[in-house]
């Protein structure tokens, strides 16, 4: 009977030991992470730092990067890798958020860049698809991963004499990648007492245009954010369908104010829940341009079973 | 006058009367609730509405809490608080520059009333997973995340004109009322109510100022 019991006790403290191995090999070799795709929009002044966070899930309560600026190579760049944009990473800080993909749990982690690129003049830079590369610290091994797009826009300056932004609001609709800008109401005074001919509206989000031939002058209607975009034209409205981009034309005269309802269209899927504004404008038969800096529209605390099942999970060595 | 304000020192100091900032709705930070379908706020019900849902727990277990539910989870629309507000009195245009730092989770506003203290908001956790665990065998295809959100933005307010930055959005409204029974007597009981901010809206206008 006491050899029983000791080949018993042999055995479950084998299958525990083997058990034990096996998950802790298991953790220690490979670790997965995943990021949600979205329309990411960097507005800022020529003279001023652009920071900006994004979150990154892992599958793991300890990151398995090391954070320091100086080991931390990182940047975002197209598919090619052509264009790049450096980065500095600042900090990567856990939240109390998890979700859970395939029955395993992600964590998720604030991660805080600086973008490590000085200009005095103008530039754009727009990234139809966009890949973060992250260094891992002291390995140096890269790790890639798909973000969604990019535009990156250093702007003169947002202050200007003629133009007064009053007003905006968004209009959210649920898409096929779930809540998303579908359209916006925007307010603009002419300070001057010339007219102004506004020539184009541009959301600065990659492949995100307003619809000219859609869009509303002298909107008044009172609705509420979520006010499907047909509720609102009065016709049927598709966000995805191919359009023309033309001129708007649209007058405000001297010292006058308009408030506008400007639908959207879409050219790629992805969530967009914040953007800079670009209006080229004419005033005295010279051309100018003004900027509306980039805004939040809306946030939301909630992922449906699509996009989470639509995330794209990257799997690399864990060293 | 000064014996009146003395005394009601005197109340506030040995009774530990709280103060708190007057909400319509009993929720800090959330102004306006509009029900999608049917719904209603604690506030917004009569005593004999509270004092039906405790006669509906029944009579008394030996040991543990008995929970009944007016809201589960009830859909609806709130006004929240305005994020900021600034005036120009002057004869310049002004600029700001705004930082608006979103990394939260899923927010909720809770309140407790009658013998439920601020330990009960642990106990609510316990009735949310219960709430979930039975939501996600149903109908419920929604994780709650944290979007994380660090922004700032520009904008100009012209010489008298105030701009006004304010939040509106979606939210779930729980609420019910409980009782804790040790030995079959009621030992605690209460009211609460949870509230879920599902999504925010953010909306920027401006008026003009007198003059």
């Amino acid at each position: 009977m006491k050899k029983l019991n000791y080949l018993i006790l042999f055995f479950v403290s084998t299958l525990i030991i083997i058990g034990l191995i096996s998950l802790y090999s298991k953790q220690d070799k490979v670790f997965q992470m995943t990021v949600i795709p979205q329309a990411f929009s960097l507005v800022s002044a020529t003279n001023d730092d652009e920071e900006f966070s994004m979150g990154i899930y892992f599958d793991s309560n300890t990151l398995p990067i090391n954070i320091n600026p100086r080991d931390n190579c990182c940047y975002i760049a197209d598919k090619s890798n052509e264009n790049q944009l450096p980065l500095v990473l600042l900090s990567a800080i856990p939240t109390q958020s998890q979700i859970t993909i395939n029955n395993k749990l992600f964590f998720l982690y604030d991660f805080l860049f600086k973008i490590d690129f000085q200009t005095t003049s103008p530039y754009q830079l727009e990234l139809d698809e966009a890949y973060l590369h992250l260094n891992r610290g002291v390995e140096t091994e890269e790790m890639l991963i798909f973000i969604g797009s990019l535009a990156f826009v250093k702007i003169p300056s947002m202050l200007n004499n003629d133009l007064t932004m009053t007003k905006l609001k968004g209009n959210v609709n649920l898409l096929d990648q779930g809540k998303s800008v579908v359209g916006f109401e925007m307010k603009l005074r002419n300070n001057s007492l010339a007219p102004i001919r506004i020539e184009r509206i541009k959301p600065l989000v990659t492949n995100l245009f307003v619809s000219a031939q859609d869009s509303l002058e002298q909107f008044t209607f009172d609705f509420s954010s979520t006010d499907s975009v047909k509720t609102i034209l009065g016709y049927q409205y598709e966000v995805y369908s191919a359009f023309e981009e033309v001129d708007f034309n649209f007058l405000i005269g001297g010292n006058e104010e308009v408030n506008y309802y400007f639908p959207l269209k879409y050219q790629n899927s992805y969530k967009i829940n914040q953007f800079g504004i670009q209006i080229d404008y004419w005033k005295n038969e010279i051309r100018y341009t003004e900027y509306i800096d980039n805004f939040i529209f809306f946030n939301d605390y909630q992922l449906s079973e699509r996009e989470i099942n639509n995330l794209i999970v990257y799997t690399y060595d864990n060293h | 006058m000064k014996k009146l304000l003395i005394f009601t020192l005197f109340l506030w100091i040995f009774l530990g009367l709280d103060l708190y900032a007057y909400s319509p709705t009993g929720h800090e930070n959330v102004s306006v609730v509009e029900f999608i379908d049917d719904g209603e706020l604690l506030i917004d019900m009569t005593s004999s509405q509270i004092e039906a849902g405790y006669k509906t727990l029944g009579r008394n277990r030996l040991f543990g809490w008995k929970h009944y539910f007016f809201n589960i989870k009830e859909e609806a629309n709130y006004v929240g608080e305005i994020i900021f507000s600034r005036s120009n009195r002057t004869t310049e245009k002004l600029k700001i520059d705004y930082e608006l730092k979103e990394t939260h989770y899923s927010e909720r506003s809770i309140k407790t009333t009658g013998s439920l203290s601020a330990d009960f908001e642990g106990k609510i956790k316990k009735i949310d997973a219960g709430l979930k665990a039975s939501a996600s065998v149903t109908s419920d295809k929604k994780t709650a995340v944290t979007r994380v959100e660090d922004t700032s933005f520009s904008f100009v307010v012209d010489p008298f004109h105030r701009m006004t930055f304010r939040v509106t959005g979606e939210a779930l409204v729980t609420n019910g009322v409980s009782k804790l029974s040790i030995l079959g007597m009621t030992f605690k009981k209460g009211t609460w109510e949870y509230i879920d901010i599902i999504t925010r809206y953010y909306e920027l206008y401006e008026e003009e100022l007198p003059r």
